[in-house]
């Protein structure tokens, strides 16, 4: 997956499957199908997030990056 | 747990598939069924409309095609902010889930029929109404300029491609005929279902062979196609309901429509008006994903939304 936005919206699509497509099996009116396919898009989602080492490298780059743009604004801790 | 017995045709064409059984559909037997379903779902809503020609029936058409348009709106920018997808690719795929699905109608007629809901019976009209503002739409996203030959081309794909045309057709022949057309209706009124259990049989082989050409926004393009059928069964749900003030069955087949991607017209005509587009991930995401979801997971959601709110107000 190469844009974090993509896997913004997996992850909002597949809780709000799960959720109410969990409601809904619980309260009887549907089969659980429907939640079946949003807790897939969960764990489809949290797979690719966990196999992407770049993306997570790069966030933490840019973490760092941020960190240190902040220390070299002179707002380091004393 | 009962399944619907054309539904389960296509998971068994799925399963053929998967099993990498030697078989191919027969390209001219494939094109029969299309032509008999087609001409079926035609002949149905031309026999109703001769019945319904009122000028409500106006304004639901008005009403049907700003769902067409409002539909691909909605999804290009999806596309586009979440997933990245290029203008082109995004107006194309935005255009597909604007359009309808004739499969998924069939599917839809043929479970609300068992269930006994009574709805509007011209449906068909609809289904020819919604197939072509998608498309418009989608070129007008693309913003692309294009030359005079190509533009003819792409009138003649929206207006007079197959699907549209042979729907149409039947649609005045049963508008305009007398009695005589029952001498017809065994075939396409009798043979409906089990027809339609062998193009669904197609289509799961077809859906199966597809997923593959997801590789790239794969993850993406499985949420988008899931999502986007629950976003337009809602708008078509509140517009049959509280706009339309339709019945039961009508609530649930406008969701139906509104909740379904083309597959036939739209790649057709986005090959003539986007050919630089991505067209095997639009019909992947079509045909591989939103389909099978609309046939064995919405189509139940979207008759219970259509209970729910019938019975709300």
């Amino acid at each position: 997956m190469n844009n974090i936005r993509q896997l913004m919206f997996c992850s909002f699509v597949g809780v709000l499957f799960a959720t109410s497509g969990s409601v809904l099996w619980w309260s009887g009116l549907i089969n659980m199908s429907f939640a079946a396919v949003g807790v897939g898009l969960c764990v489809a989602a949290l797979i690719t997030w966990l196999r992407e080492p770049s993306q997570k490298n790069n966030e933490k780059s840019s973490v760092l990056g941020g960190a240190k743009a902040h220390q070299s604004m002179g707002f380091t801790q004393r | 747990m009962s399944i619907d017995a054309v539904v389960l045709f296509f998971i068994f064409g799925a399963v053929i598939r998967i099993l990498k059984v030697d078989f191919q559909f027969p390209e001219s037997l494939s094109r029969t069924l299309m032509l008999i379903l087609l001409i079926a779902i035609g002949l149905k809503g031309g026999i109703a409309l001769k019945e319904h020609a009122t000028f409500e029936l106006v304004i639901q058409g008005v009403a049907v095609i700003a769902i067409g348009v409002v539909i691909p709106l909605i999804a290009f920018p999806i596309l586009r902010f979440f997933g990245g997808i290029d203008t082109t690719n995004s107006a194309s795929i935005a255009a597909h889930y604007g359009s309808v699905s004739v499969g998924t109608f069939a599917v839809a007629i043929a479970i609300i029929d068992s269930l006994g809901i009574p709805y509007e019976s011209y449906f068909a009209l609809f289904v020819v109404l919604l197939e072509i503002p998608a498309i418009i739409v989608g070129i007008f996203l693309a913003q692309k300029r294009r030359e005079k030959g190509e533009l003819s081309t792409l009138i003649h794909e929206m207006f007079l491609n197959p699907g549209i045309v042979f729907m149409l057709g039947g649609l005045i022949i049963g508008a305009v005929s007398n009695d005589s057309i029952n001498s017809i209706m065994p075939l396409f009124k009798g043979l409906f279902s089990g027809v339609l259990a062998l193009f669904l049989l197609e289509m799961g082989i077809i859906a199966a062979s597809r997923l593959k050409e997801l590789k790239k926004n794969g993850l993406f393009i499985v949420a988008f196609s899931v999502f986007m059928p629950m976003v337009g069964a809602l708008i078509g749900g509140a517009v049959g309901h509280f706009v339309l003030s339709m019945s039961t069955g009508g609530v649930a087949l406008l969701a139906v429509l509104a909740a379904s991607s083309s597959y036939i017209a739209v790649p057709a005509a986005m090959r003539v008006a986007l050919p630089s587009a991505n067209h095997s991930m639009s019909i992947a995401a079509s045909l591989g994903v939103t389909f099978p979801f609309n046939v064995l997971v919405g189509i139940p959601i979207y008759i219970l939304l259509a209970q729910v709110l019938s019975q709300s107000l």
